[in-house]
């Protein structure tokens, strides 16, 4: 008798979905159905609206990374307006993206996937949640996070009047800078931002990999999946986020193919389900084989993973070796997202 | 009222119900002028009496359409007229504006329509409420979609009592 | 302190007022001291059926926010409400439709169309997700994309409203406060100061007693004077028809009021009224002129219904060109 587990809805991830899980007579699982039931039709309604309110428009596509479509936005217009901003507001823009990917990251870190593996899967649902993780970690550990998010969040504020849908893009420009008295902040602001980042993979370090239940899951079958990759790096295939080149290497690590972000519909195209209104991007050369990994799928990876396995390592050169010691085996794994 | 269901066979039935805000100096004393006068015109057009057609607020307008009205009708004075100077100036310009709303809104034009209608030209106001009467029947009703309402009386009522038994949130 | 059950769920939304909750920084650790959040999809466990489970009344208090586009959204909204005692609604969808209520300039079918058959990124597509899809395993089900969007209080009956994209910190503190001291005003409130941003903006003392815009200019047509009234230099700036209590931070960073926390109490159609506000500001006497700077305020219905199509008394686009003399109109 076939069975059928839902998951309704998902949780701790941005964005609705949920999960139909088909059982076959043995009880094992047949096959399962991730779905996202809902639509908001972005991509109609923006049209007819004004080009310069698109920056704030996108933004509401995702109020956890609005930052993230605003940028995207902001460049669009860029290049719509046919203007190169100058090298000041390139420094904002990107300074802006640096504050908010630290703060994603960690709110991902922390509160979202963390709690999977600080509390464990094995834990009540009532604990599998950012106070289950201060539980864990200790107070301090929370209060840092906290403290480390609310000072990045301010200054996403100074510089885009909000920090959840900031407002400052314009084409070749940004509507806001900095006074030097204030310059300070933001330094200060990014040597605590170091110290919590490494204060984070000690925690990893601790938690996860001296875990063997954990490393024996995270580097298994299961929880691997070998794509292609995607992620923006600049001229040197390190790691950049505000501005380069969109740059996708194969499941073997080598580069397929390196292009501008303007150029994407050349190299990448959507495919419609009809059980779910999400859309799934894959490699137009390729093509669409279905839901499968490996060289003959065009199926690809973007996000924290993608994004480093796309590229040769981090600018920062101080990162590259603490980079290259932490993911030395298990570079192709979902979980090292975290 | 707006929503009426209208079928083919019934069209020929349907009489337009037409809002119109005349100003008190000029046009409402056309219209005056125009019934002491015994012209004919057609009885769609409801009449409201404001002193200056600057008091239009905009808002008057899209009630009148979301409440049933199939069209608006504007009357002022002839610019250079307003008995308060600038009056009429100002109902231009919000009507210009919010004609390009209601057109982004797929409201057809001859649906809102602002006139210059002097104390003495009754018959201008025989002649625009007859043309407006039968441009608006050639269009048919205006169809706006309902606004939904929550259709839960009786959950309402199951809440209230909660609320009223347990005293609310706070218990002290 | 009061302990009291609540809960935080999204709708067509997107996650930035649950993001709006955590900026709240230390505070919610005081918040998670004196409330027990039974659901909070974004960042706990609980799941629909434990909500079903609950006996009707049991939450004290439910955030909901986003507006309501699909039919799964629509039982969700109801579901919260037949289990909760108050329902605030949470941020400009729910309050007024929000950005996502632009979807009402358009059908629901154009929707559907354009992104699963139209869009440029699709590789010869013809097919649109379906309700209901027999899967060799089994059938897979999803929610009914609605004809169009509705705000909360179109949906179920609200209690309070805490408006804004998302509601400021200031403003969910305060309402926080009173919901724990039982100081709640009377119910259907806004809760915000009923008075126009210009009463709070940084920039009030410059702004002149009559406006004479001679000419209208977009964000980026001319630099932003960053210490004088964005309206009175002629950029499109919504704050005499929008209220205040979010401290104005998009003038802070130089930007124009795009109006999301919405119309002061007295107003009806925020988009009508913006009408009117914009039309007073300029001095054009003759048509032609006055069409000419019409033609520099290139988007009025999207610049004035940006967050609140939904809320206002058009709510939605006329079927348009289907409009013929033998259409049935239901």
């Amino acid at each position: 008798m076939n069975r059928k587990i839902v998951i309704d809805p998902i949780t701790r991830l941005e964005g609705h979905g949920k999960i139909d899980i088909f059982l076959n007579n043995e009880g094992d699982v047949d096959r399962a159905y991730f779905q996202v039931p809902e639509l908001r039709g972005f991509e109609k309604f923006a049209q007819g609206r004004p080009s310069e309110d698109m920056p704030q428009i996108t933004s509401r596509i995702c109020g956890v990374c609005p930052t993230a479509h605003h940028m995207a936005a902001t460049k669009a217009l860029d290049d719509l307006y046919q203007v190169k901003p100058p090298s000041a507001t390139k420094k904002l823009r990107e300074l802006m993206y640096c504050l908010f990917f630290i703060e994603d990251h960690a709110l991902h870190f922390y509160f979202l996937g963390g709690p999977d593996f600080v509390v464990g899967p094995d834990a009540p649902k009532t604990q599998r949640n950012i106070l289950g993780v201060i539980g864990q970690a200790g107070l301090e550990v929370g209060k840092k996070v906290i403290g480390l998010r609310k000072e990045v969040r301010e200054l996403m504020a100074y510089l885009g009047g909000k920090a959840i849908h900031p407002v400052m893009g314009l084409p070749g420009g940004v509507s806001k800078g900095i006074v030097e008295e204030d310059q300070p902040r933001f330094i200060d602001a990014a040597d605590h931002a170091v110290e919590f980042s490494q204060m984070s993979l000690e925690i990893f370090h601790d938690v996860v990999l001296k875990n063997p239940r954990y490393v024996e899951w995270v580097t298994s079958e299961t929880y691997t999946h070998k794509t292609y990759y995607m992620g923006m790096v600049d001229e040197n295939n390190n790691v950049n986020f505000y501005e380069g080149r969109l740059r996708i290497v194969k499941p073997n690590g080598s580069e397929y193919c390196k292009f501008p972000p303007e150029k994407y519909l050349d190299y990448i195209a959507e495919h419609v389900e009809p059980w779910s209104y999400i859309k799934f991007c894959y490699l137009k050369e390729i093509g669409w084989k279905g839901f499968q990994e490996g060289m003959d799928s065009g199926v690809f990876a973007v996000a924290p993973l993608a994004r480093l396995n796309a590229a040769r390592g981090m600018a920062a050169r101080s990162l590259r070796k603490r980079m290259t010691a932490c993911f030395n085996s298990s570079v192709r794994n979902p979980f090292i997202t975290l | 009222m707006s929503e009426t269901d209208v079928n083919n066979n019934d069209l020929h039935l349907f009489e337009p119900r037409i809002v119109a805000f005349f100003c008190n100096w000029c046009t409402y004393t056309a219209a005056d002028l125009a019934g002491v006068s015994r012209l004919r015109y057609a009885p769609n057009v409801r009449v409201i009496r404001v002193m200056c057609s600057g008091r239009l607020d905009p808002q008057f307008v899209v009630s009148a359409l979301r409440q049933g009205a199939d069209g608006v009708l504007i009357g002022g004075c002839h610019p250079g007229d307003c008995h308060y100077q600038e009056g009429n100036f100002k109902a231009l310009r919000r009507y210009k504006l919010l004609k390009r709303l209601l057109r982004t809104m797929g409201i057809e034009e001859e649906r809102v329509r602002l006139e210059w209608i002097a104390a003495s030209e009754g018959d201008k106001v025989q002649r625009v409420m007859n043309e407006m009467t039968e441009q608006i029947r050639a269009l048919g009703p205006l169809c706006l979609t309902p606004i939904p309402q929550p259709d839960f009386e009786s959950l309402q009522e199951e809440v209230l009592t909660v609320v009223r038994e347990e005293g609310g949130v706070c218990h002290g | 302190m009061v302990n009291i059950k609540a809960a935080f769920n999204w709708l067509a939304s997107c996650g930035g007022c649950e993001e709006a909750i955590v900026d709240l920084h230390e505070e919610l650790l005081n918040v998670v001291e004196a409330v027990d959040i039974v659901y909070w999809p974004c960042a706990l466990d609980f799941k629909k059926e434990d909500v079903e489970r609950m006996t009707d009344g049991e939450i004290d208090v439910s955030f909901i926010n986003g507006a309501v586009r699909t039919s799964d959204e629509e039982e969700t909204a109801v579901l919260l409400r037949r289990k909760s005692k108050y329902v605030i609604a949470f941020g400009s969808c729910a309050h007024l439709g929000g950005i996502p209520g632009m979807g009402n300039f358009i059908s629901a079918k154009e929707i559907l169309r354009n992104s699963y058959l139209e869009s440029p990124s699709l590789n010869q597509n013809e097919m649109t997700p379906q309700v209901e899809t027999r899967q060799p395993e089994g059938i897979v089900t999803l929610p009914r994309f609605c004809d169009s969007v509705r705000t909360l209080d179109q949906t179920i009956p609200v209690d309070y409203y805490l408006p804004g994209c998302p509601p400021p910190t200031r403003l969910i503190k305060e309402a926080l406060r009173a919901l724990l001291g039982g100081e709640l005003p009377a119910r259907g409130s806004v809760l915000a100061p009923d008075i126009a941003q210009c009463h709070e903006c940084p920039r009030k003392v410059t702004k002149p007693d009559e406006f004479h815009i001679t000419e209208w200019k977009r964000p980026h047509e001319a630099v932003i004077d960053p210490e004088r009234c964005i309206l009175a230099q002629g950029f499109l700036c919504l704050g005499p028809v929008t209220r205040c209590g979010c401290d104005s931070p998009c003038i802070k960073a130089n930007m124009p009021c795009t109006g999301c926390i919405g119309p002061i109490s007295q107003i009806k159609d925020y988009g009508a009224k913006a009408v009117a506000a914009i039309a007073s500001l300029f001095d054009n006497r003759e048509e032609h002129e006055i069409e000419a700077t019409l033609d520099q305020i290139i988007d009025p219905a999207g610049t004035v219904y940006r967050y609140c199509l939904p809320a206002s008394q058009l709510f939605q686009r006329l079927p348009g060109e289907n409009k013929r003399h033998n259409e049935v109109c239901a």
